[in-house]
């Protein structure tokens, strides 16, 4: 049987790139931050994994969408900040794209023309 | 990107240090890559313990919250390390260890030159001092040993510099530990420099220079198998350093040259020129009874012409009939001679090369290669044929030169 928790984490293990990309559009964060907006702008619904997330914002930047860079914290620990390149905006664009095809075909498949888009 | 891993989080709860060390030791990249990623979680997991406190958290309870949302460390270490490598990382990164080896190696060179010549100046400075006080008579630097010196001291010292900037910026690159690096530093970038020291530079060769060729290769992986994967990339201070280096080299170099001496050029003493009247009595004189029995009634050789290029001595006979008709077995032999006087050597009773004349339209040609045997410093050119009583007569004495072995240091290892 289909698991809601299951097809959520599977749902967000495959999108966690392009949440990233869309939460670092605003400016530069560190990991601990991605996670936090993440969770906060859908409300709770999304709660990444922060074991997948650093793999993927490694993974983003040996692939140039992101640079990262290390700053001191208020009195903390130095952090590792992350923001968005041009070539890491061109692929958000292409994803948010892509993705807005896809969750159509979905829901078209699952809920009928009522959601034709 | 990396900062001094003097800023490492040290976090003080035991249960973090524990699992850090599990991620660290999970972490197949470079040390100060280790580092960093260390780093990073730590930041992350103070965080995250730091908003569950905040929220009513216990301690003990935040610090298992935070470690449980990233889950098991050697999983994430391998992730992390998956991560941050490619195939296409791996490629730039051979491309950009060639670049920067190439880099190092010109700076290393720069640097050796630099060295040899300080300390030639200091020679040349503290002998001038003493021709002036009259302690020596001049104060110019005769040996030419000193120019392989150089060569060989900046050699070496761009080998290991290329070899150590090589393993660096491939293991900073591709993301990987030095340690998985080196071996193919010191094979494959080792080869090649191997083959280009050894096989490809043709050059005038002896002992001395044969040595620096050699050590080349083994320099370059000696410190292939010892680099590290730590930043190598000179400091701003580095690079005015090797800026300074290398306008003394441009100063002080031709001022070397200027009062060193040319190099040595000597044709051997020939009959009419020198103490001797008559080409028999210098035969005999120079030892020239070694090659065969003396021919007191020589034929008339005709034109006779004897040359020289790259290291080929060619000896053409017009009168080739003349010669034909007393001996066979014709050939053109070169022998050792010594340099400063040009008499034959002795304790080398046999010629170096030989090589038979052929007919060609009533000449006789023949020519042997004087640059490929070592320690030939002088050459001397003879034609010898087999009388008919199977004595190998002395037909013509050609004459002949200094030479130097030129070829590779391989040509000069496998010479006869």
């Amino acid at each position: 049987m289909l698991d809601g928790r299951r097809i959520q984490a599977q749902l967000l293990k495959g999108t966690l790139p392009l949440l990233v990309l869309a939460t670092l559009r605003d400016g530069e964060l560190h990991g601990y931050e991605i996670v936090r907006r993440i969770r906060e702008r859908s409300s709770g619904a999304f709660d990444p994994s922060e074991g997948s997330l650093y793999p993927t914002l490694h993974r983003l930047e040996g692939e140039g969408a992101l640079e990262a860079s290390w700053r001191a914290g208020d009195g903390g620990p130095r952090r590792r900040y992350y923001r968005l390149t041009r070539g890491g905006l061109a692929a958000l664009e292409r994803a948010e794209q892509e993705w807005a095809t896809f969750s159509g075909s979905v829901q078209k498949i699952a809920f009928g023309e009522a959601f034709d888009v | 990107m990396s900062e001094p891993m003097a800023s490492r989080v040290l976090d003080a709860d035991p249960t973090f240090d524990a699992y850090l060390d599990a991620i660290e030791g999970a972490l197949d990249l470079p040390a100060a890559e280790r580092g960093d990623v260390r780093d990073e979680i730590a930041a992350h997991l103070r965080d995250e313990r730091a908003a569950s406190v905040a929220a009513g958290a216990t301690a003990a309870i935040a610090t298992a919250k935070a470690i449980d949302r990233l889950g098991d460390p050697k999983r994430l270490g391998r992730e992390l390390t998956s991560a941050r490598r490619s195939r296409s990382a791996l490629l730039a990164a051979a491309g950009a260890g060639t670049w920067a080896a190439g880099g190092a190696a010109v700076r290393g060179l720069v640097l050796g030159v630099a060295l040899v010549t300080g300390v030639m100046v200091v020679i040349g400075v503290a002998t001038a001092v003493a021709a002036r006080v009259g302690i020596v008579s001049t104060w110019i630097l005769p040996d030419q040993g000193w120019v392989t010196a150089i060569w060989g001291v900046a050699l070496w010292v761009a080998a290991w510099q290329g070899a150590r900037s090589f393993v660096s910026v491939l293991a900073i690159r591709s993301h990987r530990p030095a340690e998985q690096v080196r071996p193919y530093v010191a094979v494959v970038a080792g080869g090649v420099v191997a083959w280009f020291s050894l096989v490809w530079f043709q050059a005038a060769q002896n002992l001395g220079s044969v040595l620096v060729l050699a050590l080349v290769p083994v320099i370059f992986v000696v410190a292939a198998l010892t680099g590290s994967d730590r930043s190598v990339l000179p400091s701003r201070a580095a690079r005015r350093a090797s800026l300074a280096l290398f306008a003394t080299v441009v100063i002080a170099l031709p001022l070397l040259l200027l009062s060193a001496g040319g190099s040595v050029q000597q044709e051997s003493s020939a009959v009419g020129r020198g103490p001797f009247d008559s080409m028999e009595e210098l035969l005999a004189d120079r030892g020239f009874d070694i090659p065969g029995r003396y021919v007191a009634d020589p034929p008339a050789t005709g034109d006779l012409q004897s040359s020289i290029d790259h290291g080929v001595a060619r000896v053409e006979i017009g009168n080739g009939a003349a010669l034909a008709a007393r001996w066979h077995d014709l050939r053109v032999e070169a022998w050792r001679s010594e340099l400063q006087t040009g008499a034959l050597d002795r304790a080398h009773p046999a010629p170096f090369a030989t090589a038979p004349l052929t007919s060609a339209g009533g000449a006789l040609a023949g020519s042997v290669r004087v640059d490929r045997t070592r320690d030939v410093s002088g050459y001397w050119l003879v034609v010898t044929g087999l009388a008919g009583d199977g004595q190998r007569d002395l037909v013509v004495s050609v004459g002949g030169t200094n030479t130097t072995f030129t070829g590779s240091a391989l040509d000069w290892l496998a010479a006869p």
